[in-house]
């Protein structure tokens, strides 16, 4: 996709990994020790996107899916097999100095602050590493304070911090350089709801000031749905779509979630293909229906034969519904 | 090198967050030194020996090769935890080189343990050992420190990132210990191996870790110019060896956790 001028060009990328098999039990590691057996486990399969200027794509996929393979290579951390990566035309394993200066990258597991020195030192010596100017240190500085107040931490060490106050310094230090490109790697995990929030606002702020290009990934939905206006679906390291969330939104809205509440039920009920059961009370039942097999008009004609109806409630399914069904399948 | 220094600082300053570890290791050092003066004392008594190297010599080596030792050795593999944890991820995504990181890292805790500990040892070596100062603490001696210093960091380097094709690289480390303790001087001067593991150990970097900064000092008659040499190439070889495993290494890492 990439509407706007290619910032960030993938292509046709591969890799895969060579796993130690071991049989269970003490027998099992024993014959280990005299021949192993390797399986080859191919991690990503000929993925390519481009990514524009200032866009905010969310990457997402269930667990083993390729994204972090995907992100520790677009990092420039771990070498494709095969394939290309190029950030503003530079290629991160010929030039990784040059690449590291034109990316931010945030890892929510882990920080890139110095544990041991205060919030103050880590961003002194930063400022070292990126040979940012003083001007344009102090004006970065300033914009974090009034965006995430990272001075009311400022000269506590990082071992002290809170897990909300130590994202906000992460986040402050991934993009101290002017970075083209952020990358963020499940950066909310363990947040609390509102530091959550608070954090997905920062992200739009970013890219709304600076047009900072953002790719997210995170097993929080509401992360993606928040922030990012494209998706990147993955599964098995394939790319199943790439396009706009609300085209996914659309492409995917024939699942819709219809609670209905009855005076009585019949006791057995035989649901129509396209039509599963989530749920079911004595006067109540949650059923996903897929709007592609049997239409709204034919569902509501056949709600009757199931017992006395009450009320009827229908709604669209949400991105993490929608995203469930496509794992499952 | 103005980054170097600055990150070599805040390495020092690191250190200094850690009272308890401190003082762990200085008396660590000093339980060393103590017994290898007492073993030294306990051995040769008043005898004399042809080498030159008679009680109040060896109790000297013991008490020098223990201060050089403890300033310049560490006993952690900052680069294979690293690399277990993940977290080398941060080092490698910084636009600096590793080698780099890893040297102005420990820049800052070798002068940090120069200042905390070379003074408190050589107060207590004095007082307790009663350790004159050498003849040969001068500016070569400095220098001979300094290149035994290159070289363990070039060992470490080599040590580290072997853990990029290892993962767990703890065999490997362990036989470095142990070719520490047997060959770099630290226990024992080198002339009292058998001749058969001096010819090979001037082979390897160890020799030229302990034993030729200790030799200086206490040794005036010590080839000195020749050692000097030797700590040069070892230099050379190391950080080439270790430069060549990352190039390989690298292609090879994987990186744990999500």
């Amino acid at each position: 996709m990439g509407s706007q001028k290619n910032l960030i060009s993938v292509c046709n990328l591969n890799k895969s990994f060579k796993v130690l098999q071991k049989d269970a039990g003490v027998l099992g590691a024993l014959k280990a020790l005299v021949s192993a057996d390797y399986k080859i486990i191919e991690a990503v399969k000929g993925i390519s996107f481009d990514i524009g200027r200032g866009e905010m794509v969310g990457y997402v996929g269930p667990n083993g899916a390729g994204k972090s393979t995907t992100i520790k290579m677009l990092s420039g951390i771990l070498y494709p097999d095969s394939g290309t990566i190029s950030v503003a035309g530079v290629n991160p394993f010929r030039d990784r100095k040059k690449y590291a200066m034109k990316l931010g990258v945030m890892f929510g597991q882990r920080t890139q602050l110095w544990w041991d020195l205060p919030v103050s030192e880590s961003f002194d010596l930063l400022k070292s590493i990126y040979r940012i100017d003083n001007k344009r240190y102090s004006e970065n500085i300033e914009y974090f304070n009034s965006l995430l107040k990272i001075n009311e931490f400022w000269s506590q060490p990082v071992r002290r911090l809170s897990l909300g106050q130590r994202v906000r310094a992460d986040l402050a230090a991934s993009l101290l350089h002017d970075p083209e490109v952020l990358l963020l790697d499940e950066p909310t995990i363990g947040l609390d709801v509102l530091a959550r929030d608070a954090f997905r606002m920062m992200i739009k702020g970013i890219n709304n000031d600076r047009k900072t290009t953002v790719l997210l990934t995170s097993h929080d939905l509401g992360d993606i749905e928040m922030i990012a206006q494209r998706l990147i679906l993955i599964d098995l390291g394939e790319v199943l779509y790439d396009g706009s969330l609300t085209g996914f939104m659309k492409k995917y809205s024939h699942l819709s979630r219809v609670t209905i509440q009855f005076q009585k039920k019949d006791k057995k009920i035989d649901f129509p293909k396209g039509v599963s059961l989530i749920e079911s009370g004595p006067t109540r039942v949650l059923l996903e229906v897929d709007t592609r097999i049997l239409l709204y008009k034919d569902l509501l004609n056949l709600i009757p034969r199931w017992g006395d109806v009450k009320d009827i409630h229908m709604e669209l399914a949400s991105l993490e519904e929608i995203l469930s069904q496509i794992y499952r399948h | 090198m103005a980054l170097f220094f600055k990150w070599a600082q805040k390495s020092f300053q690191r250190n200094l967050a850690y009272r308890l570890e401190y003082y762990v290791s200085l008396f660590n050092a000093l339980l060393f030194m103590t017994i290898f003066t007492s073993i030294w004392s306990a051995l040769l008594g008043d005898q004399e020996r042809s080498d030159g190297l008679g009680k109040i010599e060896m109790v000297q080596y013991a008490v020098f090769a223990t201060l050089i030792k403890s300033t310049i050795s560490k006993s952690r593999d900052l680069i294979g935890e690293r690399v277990r944890t993940g977290e080398i991820s941060i080092d490698l995504l910084r636009p600096v080189s590793l080698l780099f990181i890893t040297l102005a890292d420990s820049v800052g805790s070798w002068i940090f343990q120069v200042f905390s500990r070379a003074i408190p040892l050589i107060a207590a070596a004095w007082y307790f050992f009663d350790v004159k100062f050498p003849a040969g603490l001068n500016a070569p001696f400095f220098l001979s420190y300094f290149l035994s210093f290159l070289i363990f960091q070039g060992i470490l380097f080599i040590m580290g990132v072997s853990s990029f094709f290892l993962t767990e690289n703890f065999p490997i480390w362990l036989f470095n210990s142990a070719s520490i303790s047997l060959l770099s001087g630290a226990i024992l001067p080198l002339k009292f191996l058998p001749e058969i593991v001096q010819k090979f150990a001037i082979y390897t970097p160890y020799p030229y870790l302990f034993y030729v900064p200790t030799m200086k000092l206490i040794n005036n008659s010590f080839p000195f110019a020749h050692a000097l040499l030797f700590q040069c190439v070892a230099i050379v070889i190391t950080y080439g060896i270790g430069y060549y495993i990352y190039r390989r290494g690298i292609r090879m890492l994987h990186i744990q956790g999500g």
